[in-house]
């Protein structure tokens, strides 16, 4: 014959986004459940943002993945700078496609390419394919602040929070970048 | 601003405009967290079953309501056992009634648990009438 016990199901705390954030990483370095949370609610911003900066989806998620995966072996390092964990997250991010970059140059590896959306008519394929193999002639740190900045919609500030530089080496990287594009696009003949 | 400057501003803005066309998760990702979460529950070593009804409310974005036997929603349930502790439940793919799976916690007890409905904050009963099990020792 059976024991019958009193059980109650009471609702859950809540996640990172609204909550005591600090909290949540502390949680997240001991718990992989917790960690799951952080990611999954990060995964997509660094995902857009990695699709942007290499231009092709599989090379983008791969990237992502390797990020979260490298977050999750150093979150328990993790150390507060005031910043997002979102900012951390994009550093990792920023590291894994430099480090990806630097490896094709190094192997002479091609690159992979450009995705296109379904919509996409044949001049904007174009101008985005023409973008790319602009950018990609640029060195890994050129391309991280031009894709912070242009293609995040980041201030100058929070780039130099992502890349943990200062800002007056956002500012110079960022001027250099952009005359190189701007050469770069003129040479392959990208038109307005 | 020259027609060139023009030019790649518009080049720029392009790509600003490139929306992340993929899934919202990463199955690498997903499956090492879950492995993980394996591999710890593992390390625990069962010396004792208890069969426990779950009763999953809906806590769907966090909002706490009456809902129907059939509307189970919640990714996660906290359990208060017989002892008064109290477990957190992670569904990574939802959950729902009929879902059934097992638990072990820190102390080495091993619960089994079937999803049978009901709602949020609803105190329920559980039947605790499996056979003590002895450690192997």
């Amino acid at each position: 014959m059976g024991v019958t016990h009193a059980m109650t199901i009471i609702r859950c705390p809540g996640t990172a986004s609204g909550g005591d954030e600090l909290e949540a990483i502390a949680l997240a370095a001991r718990d992989p459940a917790a960690f799951g949370r952080l990611y999954r609610e990060h995964y997509p911003r660094v995902a857009g943002y990695l699709y942007r900066r290499v231009g092709n989806q599989d090379v983008a998620e791969d990237l992502a993945g390797e990020t979260f995966l490298a977050a999750r072996k150093a979150i328990g390092r993790y150390r507060p700078t005031g910043a997002p964990i979102g900012a951390w997250f994009l550093r990792i991010a920023t590291n894994k496609a430099n480090e990806r970059d630097r490896r094709s140059r190094r192997r002479g590896v091609a690159t992979a390419r450009v995705t296109h959306g379904p919509g996409d008519n044949a001049e904007a394929r174009e101008r985005v394919e023409t973008l790319y193999r602009a950018l990609r002639t640029l060195n890994a740190d050129q391309q991280s602040v031009l894709a912070l900045v242009y293609f995040e919609s980041m201030s100058v500030a929070r780039a130099a929070t992502v890349l943990g530089v200062r800002e007056g080496t956002v500012k110079s990287r960022l001027a250099r970048a952009r005359d190189a594009l701007r050469v770069e696009v003129e040479r392959l003949g990208g038109k307005p | 601003m020259n027609r060139s400057e023009k030019n790649l501003e518009s080049l720029l803005g392009g790509v600003r405009e490139r929306a992340w066309p993929g899934p919202d998760r990463c199955e690498r990702v997903e499956t090492a967290l879950k492995e993980s979460i394996m591999s710890a529950n593992r390390s625990f070593v069962p010396t004792r079953s208890a069969v426990i009804l779950v009763v999953a409310g809906a806590l769907a974005g966090g909002a706490v309501a009456s809902v129907a036997t059939h509307q189970v929603m919640s990714k996660r349930v906290l359990v208060k056992t017989h002892t008064g502790e109290m477990f957190e439940l992670e569904f990574p793919e939802g959950v729902d009634v009929g879902n059934a799976g097992e638990f072990v916690t820190q102390d080495g007890n091993s619960y089994k648990f079937d999803v049978v409905g009901g709602a949020a904050n609803e105190p329920v009963t559980s039947e605790d009438d499996s056979p003590e099990q002895t450690p192997e020792d």
